[in-house]
């Protein structure tokens, strides 16, 4: 029971981190379709800080992860906010250049380096990333909820118009939450490595990200709903382990099932629910121009 | 005299070669509610971003208690104590009162019960019973016109800048609106109020200046100008020679029926447009005609009543260029090329796809570097010629047009008439809305005046449409 | 939409390369030998050349298909499992019927299937494609795993894969040196990238739809039914790369296994990118992604660097990267999903 329980918060932590990432950016106004790669690279680096150095290390690697993802997003904002070039294509480039340059770096390294196992570490220890986690998560809610500055940001995403005329400038408010959302996803990654497999795996993001986009509808755009909407499809993946050890002998149909529902009722809630969620941004996606 | 909070003397704008404002002199003074009426395109809005620092004057200069300022940029604007209400309220629909409020005018802290409890008091004093905690999106919206202004007051400590402020309002809304800039003008503050609405203009000002392509065609204290004043200010004040209009062909067949039709911007209608008659429906903008011919073209579904269009080619020219007129990323020859009834082929060459819109364009005169030039390229005066030519040059028997000449020289003007005219003499039914009186005299058979989306029938005359429009201003003044 | 590339963005991107180059140096690869390596690697001799074709055909069907479907604003990012359903189906059909047409056209089919559910999802439901589209990629990936380990698994049920297609359903080929053959695939991709760019530009479907893409009730008030055609060009879309699995699967790989795709759908997304979605510049983008996949195993080979293969998606990213720089604040942003 308490393994069950341990596996389903190792395999929710990357996913409530991601989407409360998409969370963010998305009420800054932008869709992050870069997310995926970011992820990615972030799980890079912190296995290449972490990676036989132990348990003194794992501080570092995560801190480390969430400064590539920062970096990430400063290149993104610049792309997106400075330059007006458009989220889904300055996105796609991006997630290509982290999933080349992640599988690169890796296999330069892997020759150096041995594979760390986490999970060997002392209890105390193996906490640091949930803790790092909660931390930044609720750090996240209030500063949206709370700041002034997070106010800002969420200004641009809902009208940017409103943010100028009040005197605020949705170019940096907007720049600022991609900032924030990059540091999620970099803690993302990191999380995937030190905590779920223990080692870097090319391309070991399986798609979390782009999952984590979906999830930001039912999550309604809210920090709190990232962290249901993460728990739940967590639920779905640790069901999937589970019944599929068990199931493995009808030919795998329902492991193939199992592996499936996420993105299946993923896809069906969205068709239920329909579209103009009114919980959405309302400048989600809308570039920004002189007057706006 | 005493000197003026906010003064424009002599200011002058030109964007390119277009001259949006010449020797503009307009001054609101402490204490004062000025209307500034004109047209779209008369020069109201470059007035207004001058005031904010959107804009500097190419001549001329802003002054500021008679001593001449330069506004360059927003802050100074905000600085200087001048606020502003905008149309389309500048307020994030999604985020709460409190937040809104916040936006604006920060108070340092983390506590939200504290910056809603700052809110809520800012909301007391400006007389707002609302919850700060409310969504702004889900406020009526006569609410949200007060929550804009709660937060303009902020800044405004000297001018109030409100641009159309009644265009979405309900009548009692309105009224309400007008006893609040009452009270504010009595605290000695200028409220400057831009609209096109005349009864608001005559209700609530002391003074009046009217702007008609961007020059200032009339100018006084509300005392001393009445309502025909204005309109012939507004409309065009000399009567122009104007041509006959289109006479009656006789009874073509019925090609146009409404019975009962209603939408949220106009009210039941019902109207019959025979073949070989120009109906033309006129008044100022924002009366509920795009909504109108919208539902009649069909693009958007009646809430009620019904409404026929008979078979065969039409065409729609749309006030909304954007929305309906033009695919801008798409060439010039391809936009003409759209209609199923200017070029029918299911699959063709370019050359033939230049073949049927080359003479289009060359008879509208477009002016463009090549065809194949993305429409996004032009001026607004030729992206119009570019709808004409695709719309009008099918033979159409229903034509649905919105002023379709805005935006157009004098002679591209001229042609366009003579191209609808000739429509209807062949037998076309034309409904025209135009807010160009001269256009409305020159081409209707039988006219009507709009007013809050209600259609008044008026004799084809320059009396009676500015008699018949005065009169519904006045009353609508009185009674609101 | 408008994507206003010209010469410069290539220039700029040329220019990335060469920086990448550079950073190879670091990696103690001389800049000149890696280029020449590289060059050579892609396009050096026949071999190369035939290795790079091979590699550009499916690439160059599903970037017409993503490049079609943009530029009547359907945001399709769903290439990468067309393809995998399209491969799937050409590993059934053309062990069951023995012959390679039917395989063709099951991959086909599959694909516009895979693809009219976003579709009818975004026109009924409004469902952003973006979204569903991704979600379907994953769901098209498990499904594969599934097939090869099951239903569909070789006879001797021993390795991860569909049954070997018989000769008989190989796709005809046509050489162009004694070790690398081209199949009947890049001329059907050719054809395809014609015909899309065709369809756009001289069909009054194809106009209306891009019409649509930025006002979509103009198209509606030209009597234009937009929702059916914007669900038919979207199964189009999954179509084409459908086929690039089939034509993957029955000209080269010969059956279905998890090598499939591989990203090569995502890949397509960046090439048709790359192209500012004009199909004249299609196949160049696809070809250079070719290259460059081809050039860097080549380079990998000849210097035992593992990993740099990874390179080619490295470099992808990047060009298109310098792109949006290059043309910075020039372009209008695209309509959002």
């Amino acid at each position: 029971m308490n393994e069950l329980l341990a596996q389903w918060l190792r395999l929710a932590l990357p996913l409530v981190l991601a989407t409360t990432s998409e969370v963010v950016a998305e009420r800054a106004g932008v869709v992050n379709l870069a997310l995926e790669g970011m992820i990615l690279a972030g799980a890079l680096a912190a296995w290449l800080v972490a990676a036989g150095g132990g348990a003194a290390a794992l501080g570092p690697a995560l801190l480390v992860a969430l400064l590539t993802g920062v970096a990430l997003a400063a290149l993104f904002a610049l792309l997106v906010v400075k330059l007006r070039a458009s989220p889904i294509v300055a996105g796609t480039a991006l997630h290509f250049a982290c999933l080349g340059a992640t599988g690169l770096l890796f296999e330069r390294a892997r020759g150096s380096a041995g594979v760390t196992t986490f999970a060997e570490l002392s209890p105390s220890v193996a906490a640091l990333p949930y803790v790092v986690s909660v931390l930044l998560v609720g750090a996240t809610f209030l500063f949206l909820d709370r700041t002034r500055a997070g106010l800002a940001v969420r200004a641009a995403g809902e009208s940017p118009m409103a943010l100028r005329a009040a005197g605020g400038s949705p170019e940096r408010a907007r720049t600022l939450g991609l900032l924030v959302a990059g540091a999620l996803a970099g803690l993302a990654g990191a999380s995937l490595t030190t905590v779920l497999s223990g080692t870097f795996v090319e391309g070991m993001s399986a798609g979390r990200g782009f999952l984590a986009l979906a999830l930001v509808l039912f999550a309604r755009w809210r920090p709190l709903g990232a962290l249901i909407a993460g728990l739940f499809v967590a639920a779905l993946f640790t069901l999937e382990l589970r019944l599929g050890a068990a199931a493995a002998s009808d030919g795998g149909a329902t492991v193939f099932l199992l592996r499936a529902l996420p993105y299946a009722a993923t896809i069906a809630a969205l068709a239920v629910t329909g579209v103009r969620d009114r919980a959405a941004p309302g400048a989600l996606n809308q570039p920004l121009d002189e007057t706006g | 005299m005493t000197n003026a909070a906010l003064a424009f003397v002599g200011v002058g704008k030109r964007f390119g070669t277009r001259t949006v404002l010449e020797q503009v002199d307009v001054e609101l003074r402490a204490g004062e509610i000025h209307a500034l009426l004109g047209e779209n395109g008369a020069g109201k809005t470059t007035l207004v971003r001058m005031a904010l620092g959107l804009v500097s004057p190419d001549v001329g200069e802003v002054q500021i208690d008679g001593v001449a300022t330069p506004i360059p940029t927003p802050a100074v604007a905000r600085a200087l104590g001048i606020g502003m209400v905008h149309q389309h309220f500048a307020l994030a629909e999604g985020l709460t009162v409190a937040e809104n409020l916040r936006l604006a005018d920060a108070p340092r802290t983390w506590r939200r019960r504290s910056f809603e409890a700052t809110a809520r008091a800012k909301l007391q004093s400006a007389g707002l019973e609302v919850d700060p905690a409310a969504r702004v999106g889900d406020l009526p919206v006569g609410m949200r016109q007060r929550l804009e202004i709660a937060k303009a007051l902020a800044q405004a400590r000297r001018v109030l800048l409100l641009d159309e402020p009644t265009a979405l309002l309900t009548p009692g809304e309105a009224t309400r609106l007008f006893v609040e800039l009452e009270e504010l003008r009595s605290r000695g503050l200028a409220i400057a109020l831009i609209t096109h609405r005349l009864e608001d203009a005559l209700r609530v000002a002391q003074r009046i200046t009217v702007l008609r392509q961007g020059r200032v065609t009339l100018a006084g204290a509300r005392a001393s100008v009445d309502a025909a004043d204005v309109t012939r200010a507004l409309f065009g004040g000399a009567a122009a020679a104007v041509p006959d209009a289109v006479p009656s062909s006789g009874a073509g067949p019925v090609r146009i029926t409404c019975r009962g039709l209603a939408g949220e911007r106009f009210g039941p209608i019902d109207l019959e447009v025979r073949g070989g008659e120009a109906v033309v429906l006129t008044g100022v903008d924002g009366q509920g005609q795009a909504e109108l011919l919208e539902t009649i073209a069909g693009v958007v579904r009646a809430p009620r009543g019904r409404c026929e269009v008979a078979a065969g080619p039409r065409a729609f020219v749309s006030g909304d260029r954007r929305r309906h007129g033009l695919a801008l990323s798409l060439s010039i020859a391809e936009n003409v090329a759209l209609a199923p009834a200017t070029f029918a082929r299911q699959w063709f060459t370019r050359s033939q796809l230049l073949e049927a819109a080359a003479p289009r364009l060359a008879r509208f005169d477009v002016r463009a570097e090549s065809p194949w030039q993305p429409a996004a390229e032009l001026s607004g005066g030729n992206q119009q010629k570019v709808v004409l030519a695709r719309e009008l040059a099918g033979a159409p028997q229903v034509l649905l047009a919105e002023n379709p000449t805005r935006g157009l020289d004098l002679q591209a003007t001229a042609f366009v008439h003579a191209q609808l005219r000739t429509a209807v003499e062949s037998g076309a039914a034309l409904l025209l809305a135009t807010t160009d009186l001269d256009e409305a005299l020159a081409l209707a058979t039988r006219l009507f005046v709009l007013f809050r989306g209600e259609l008044h029938e008026c004799a084809v005359s320059r009396d009676a449409v500015a008699e018949r429009l005065a009169s519904l201003a006045a009353a609508a003044a009185q009674t609101a | 939409m408008s994507f206003q590339i010209r010469w410069r963005p290539w220039v700029v991107a040329a220019g990335a390369i060469a920086l990448a180059l550079l950073l190879l140096a670091l990696q103690g690869l001389p800049p000149l030998r890696a280029a020449q390596l590289l060059i050579g690697g892609a396009m050096g001799d026949r071999d190369a050349w035939s290795t790079t074709a091979r590699v550009a055909t499916p690439l160059l069907l599903c970037a017409a298909g993503v490049a079609l479907a943009f530029r009547c604003g359907l945001w399709n990012i769903g290439a990468e499992g067309q393809l995998l359903v399209g491969g799937l189906a050409a590993a059934w059909a053309g062990s069951a019927s023995g012959h390679w047409l039917p395989a063709l056209l099951a991959g086909a089919l599959a694909g516009a299937i895979w693809a009219a559910v976003p579709a009818l999802l975004r026109v009924r439901r409004g469902v952003p494609e973006v979204l569903s589209t991704l979600m379907l990629n994953s769901i098209a990936l498990e499904l594969l795993r599934w097939l090869v380990t099951g239903p569909l698994q070789e006879p001797t049920h021993q390795f991860p894969q569909t049954a070997t297609l018989p000769t008989t359903a190989w796709l005809p080929e046509f050489t162009l040196s004694r070790t690398g053959a081209l199949h009947l695939g890049l001329p059907l991709a050719l054809l395809a990238t014609a015909g899309g760019g065709l369809f756009l530009a001289r069909t009054r479907a194809g106009l209306l739809l891009r019409a649509g893409a930025e006002a979509p009730l103009l198209a509606k008030a030209c009597a234009f039914p937009l929702d059916r055609a914007r669900v038919v060009v979207f199964s189009v879309a999954g179509a084409l790369a459908g086929l690039a699995g089939a034509s993957d699967v029955a000209g080269v790989a010969r059956a279905a296994d998890r090598s499939l795709a591989q990203g090569l759908g995502y890949a397509a997304v960046a090439a048709a990118l790359l192209a500012g979605l004009r199909f004249a510049w299609l196949a160049p983008a696809a070809l250079l992604f070719a290259a460059l996949q081809s050039g860097t195993a080549a380079l990998q080979w000849a210097e035992n660097l593992p990993g740099v293969d990874r390179f080619g998606l490295l470099l992808q990213g990047v060009a298109i990267v310098a792109v949006l720089v290059a043309a910075g604040g020039t372009r209008r942003v695209g309509t959002p999903p």
